[in-house]
This record gives structure tokens, C-alpha cells and sequence, in this order.
């Protein structure tokens, strides 16, 4: 028993000090070769620590590189040079690192998923919420429920002869997993199609509300309600912001009281990006 | 009020923001140069943060950071869906550089000829404010250093001291003058309780 002990405080000891990138050289090589052998509670305790360890990363204070980089990265994929490899030993995760991830994902980096897929998602969220500046200087844009099939066709051909008209793919979001849809926009006319699906009621004294967020602003988009049992809720929008394929960023719906807001306050349905590419 | 809604759905496995990273390294793998733009611009911030703690100086950081987006863009093909998130990755994939770049043989010699100065906040203590900050990142930076606070602080200044100055242990044991096996009893304890701890906050926020 005594030599159980120690053989797996001394896993932990030197797991412990690879995570955190603080062995000497002879102790990483020790402790991969250590890895490849580990049986499960070992892995376990590896995939653990070293989660812990990315963690960490997350109390660090973000710094804001000089714009500088960015422009020397794109030159540098562009022009296909390769990186200074020289140091490289460990520049890339190791054989040993992602053979464990192929254990399967322990619950400690599955809920870090989650966190960071909120993070990502709910970036704009935060942001509008704490915003004090958003400034409302167009006129409000109005959201025309488009309750027949035969609207639905008309206004989706005459969207569709539109010069260039953009799609824009709304996923659901924590609140509302199972929702989705689309916005189809025409920002030279500034107007859209939304089709929403798998939005819930609204309560009562409350509205869904449609942002387009330009320029990372959230701009109040129009209001508009889904009735009981749709599935699928299609509206015109008309009067939209000025915007286009640069300055805006995405389309967002959100649950605000009944008049709407000047910023979101409430949770957040959906969201779809709007795509860079050109 | 939104944020308790979404604390409480930290546990629950969503792959909604991980997925479009996902996505983006698949895009990256196959040289969408703007896909790499996007991934730039969601982590640059971050990366750049635990580059300078460990490189320190300001334009040698830069140039990690410059070739830490290049790595990746070379070496996409070497992330592997299905083992890890993409967050994981890039977050060892820069501690890595940055550490390889501080225990070279170039640097060390430079390091003894200049005044090693900048000492970068580790924690976003008191009201720096900044907009772009998400209120689920400062929640889960508040988690971590609530969870640091619980453990020893012997312990949790050697994990500091390890994670963000990027030291080897024995390092470690010369900046605090302990001995090298305290500071392996100390890095092997702090982190089992390091993780148990984090493990903990996350299932409590599953209720």
C-alpha cells in the first residue's frame, strides 16, 4: 500500500507541475512517459488538474495588443512565410495532451464549454447591458406580422428582387435552446423578412424585441409578439437602420417589456452573426 | 434578472458559442484567413494578457502573440474536435509559447542585461471597468479567485507564482526562498484543491 501511495502522490506531484508548464525538462519527459501508461483515475486526475489549470487563465487581465499584430498576422498567412519554429518543442499540444482529450471530455471541461459558449454568446448582452451611450438617432423601425401564406409568398419574392439581400441564421440560446431563424435583409432598402421558430408566448406586459447590432451598438429593431402554438412566425421590418455588410455585426431578439427598450434588458432568444466573408 | 439565468445554466452542457469556435477552426484549417481574423479578434485580448504576465516585455510579447496566431494558422489541423475545446487549445498552445520563449537561451542572456519592471496585475480587482468585459467572464474569473482564496495561501502563492510568471519550480523555490520539495508538496496539494474546488462551484451552480 505504501508504494501505491507514493507511486500516485508522486503522479499527482509531477501532474501537478506539467500542467502548470513548472517541470524541468527530465521531469515533463518522466511525466509523459507516466501519461501514456496512466490507467483511468489517472487521466482523470490529468484531464482535472489540467482544466484547473485553464482556468486560471481566466483571472488573468486581458491587455490590448497593438493593432500592429493583427495587420502582421494577416501578412503573414498571406504572404505564406512560416512561423520561428525554433523554440517550438512544446509549441504545439503534445501527442500525450491530446491522447487524453480522446478519453472523453471530464465534466469539469464540459461545464468550462458551456461557460465559454455562453461567453462568447452573451458578449453582446453584457455589453448592451451596461452600455450608457447607445443613441437612438434613426427613426424606430416597425415589425408587420405577416399572417397569411399569401403575404408571406409576396413579400419573400419582393425581398427577393432586391439588388443584394443578405441572410443572416439566428441560433437559440440558453433560455430557448430548441428556437431558431433567419433574417432576410435587404439594407439597401432597409428592410428584412424574419422568420422566428420555437419562440415561446410572450407574457404578458412584455414583447420580443429585434436588435441589429451595428458597430457593436445594439440598435432597437422593432417589436413584435408570436401567438399561441406557432411554430413558425413570419414579419416584414421596415424602417430599419442604416447599416450594412461592415458595420453590422448581427441580429439579435430579445424579451423586453411591452413598449420596448432603448437597450436590452431582458434575456436573450436568439442570435445570428452576420457573416465577414468578401 | 438575465445573469442568474445564465450562472444558472453554466453547468448545463450548451454548445452554442464552442460550436461556432469549432467552426471557426474547421474554417481556419482550410485557410479562411477571415475566420482567423474573427478567432484574433474574440481572443487576442486574453492571449495577449497571459503572454506579457510571463514575457513581460511589451514588444516581445507582441511578437509572441504575433506568432502564437501564426502557429495557429499553421498547426489547425492539430486541433482535434473532439478532445478539448478550442478555448483549452489556444490557451496551452500560448502559455506554451510564451514559456518556450522565456527559457530559451536568447532571452535569458538579455533578461540579466535589462531591469525586469513590469509587474501586470493578475486580478481585476476593485472597478476596472471595461464594456466589452462580459459579466459571465468576470463570473467565472470571480469563481476561480474565490476558489484560489479558499486554498492556502503557501499554496496558492506557488500556483501564482507558477501560472502567471510562467517559473519552473525550481524557480519557483529560489523566488521564495523554500526549498524545491516544499514547493512540489505545495504546487501537487494546491492544485488537487484547486480542482476539487472549481469542480464543487460548477456542480453547485448545476442546482
Amino acid at each position: 500500500m505504501t508504494n501505491n501511495t507514493t507511486h500516485s502522490e508522486h503522479f499527482e506531484e509531477l501532474c501537478a507541475g506539467y500542467v502548470l508548464n513548472a517541470l524541468s525538462a527530465a521531469e515533463n519527459e518522466e511525466f509523459e512517459e507516466l501519461l501514456r501508461e496512466a490507467d483511468e483515475d489517472q487521466r482523470q486526475t490529468f484531464d482535472e488538474m489540467q482544466s484547473a489549470a485553464n482556468n486560471l487563465a481566466f483571472t488573468v487581465e486581458k491587455v490590448q495588443p497593438s493593432a500592429s499584430v493583427k495587420k502582421a498576422v494577416i501578412k503573414n498567412i498571406e504572404s505564406g512565410s512560416t512561423s520561428d519554429d525554433a523554440v517550438a518543442v512544446s509549441a504545439v499540444p503534445t501527442d500525450s495532451e491530446s491522447k487524453e482529450k480522446s478519453r472523453g471530455l471530464s465534466r469539469s471541461t464540459l461545464a468550462m464549454a458551456a461557460s465559454f459558449a455562453l461567453l462568447i454568446i452573451t458578449l453582446a448582452l453584457a455589453y448592451f447591458a451596461f452600455d450608457q451611450n447607445a443613441t437612438i438617432n434613426e427613426q424606430e423601425a416597425t415589425i408587420t406580422e405577416l399572417k397569411s401564406e399569401n403575404q408571406q409568398k409576396d413579400e419573400m419574392l419582393s425581398i427577393l428582387g432586391a439588388r443584394t439581400v443578405d441572410l443572416v441564421v439566428m441560433d437559440g440560446l440558453e433560455v430557448n435552446p430548441g428556437g431558431y431563424g433567419k433574417v432576410i435583409w435587404d439594407a439597401e432598402n432597409q428592410q428584412a423578412l424574419l422568420q422566428v421558430s420555437n419562440l415561446p408566448e410572450v407574457p404578458s406586459g412584455k414583447a420580443y424585441q429585434l436588435w441589429l447590432i451595428k458597430n457593436n451598438k445594439p440598435v432597437p429593431s422593432g417589436l413584435f409578439s408570436v401567438q399561441t402554438g406557432a411554430k413558425d412566425s413570419f414579419f416584414k421590418i421596415e424602417q430599419m437602420a442604416d447599416a450594412n455588410k461592415q458595420s453590422a455585426n448581427a441580429f439579435a431578439i430579445t424579451l423586453e417589456p411591452e413598449g420596448g427598450s432603448q437597450q436590452p434588458t431582458g434575456a436573450m432568444y436568439m442570435l445570428g452573426n452576420v457573416a465577414k466573408s468578401n | 434578472m438575465i445573469i442568474f439565468t445564465i450562472l444558472a445554466a453554466i453547468g448545463k452542457v450548451t454548445h452554442e458559442g464552442s460550436e461556432k469556435e469549432v467552426q471557426l477552426m474547421q474554417k481556419i484549417k482550410a485557410k479562411d484567413a477571415d475566420a482567423l481574423e474573427q478567432l484574433y479578434d474574440l481572443y487576442n485580448r486574453l492571449l495577449f494578457g497571459m503572454i506579457l504576465s510571463i514575457v513581460k516585455k511589451r514588444e516581445e510579447a507582441e511578437d509572441v502573440l504575433q506568432e502564437v496566431f501564426v502557429n495557429i494558422w499553421e498547426k489547425a489541423h492539430t486541433f482535434k474536435e473532439g478532445r478539448g475545446n478550442v478555448y483549452s487549445w489556444l490557451v496551452t498552445l500560448t502559455r506554451n509559447k510564451a514559456i518556450d520563449r522565456i527559457r530559451s537561451k536568447d532571452y535569458k542572456t538579455q533578461k540579466k542585461a535589462s531591469v525586469s519592471v513590469h509587474e501586470p496585475a493578475f486580478f481585476l480587482e476593485g472597478d476596472k471597468f471595461d464594456p466589452l468585459e462580459t459579466t459571465i467572464h468576470s463570473d467565472r474569473a470571480s469563481m476561480v479567485k474565490k476558489a484560489l482564496k479558499e486554498i492556502p495561501e503557501a499554496q496558492s502563492k506557488v500556483l501564482k507564482v507558477a501560472y502567471y510568471r510562467g517559473l519552473t519550480q525550481s524557480e519557483i523555490s529560489d523566488h521564495l526562498e523554500i526549498p524545491l520539495g516544499t514547493v512540489k508538496t505545495r504546487t501537487r496539494q494546491g492544485m488537487i484543491k484547486l480542482k476539487n474546488i472549481l469542480e464543487s462551484f460548477i456542480q453547485q451552480n448545476d442546482q
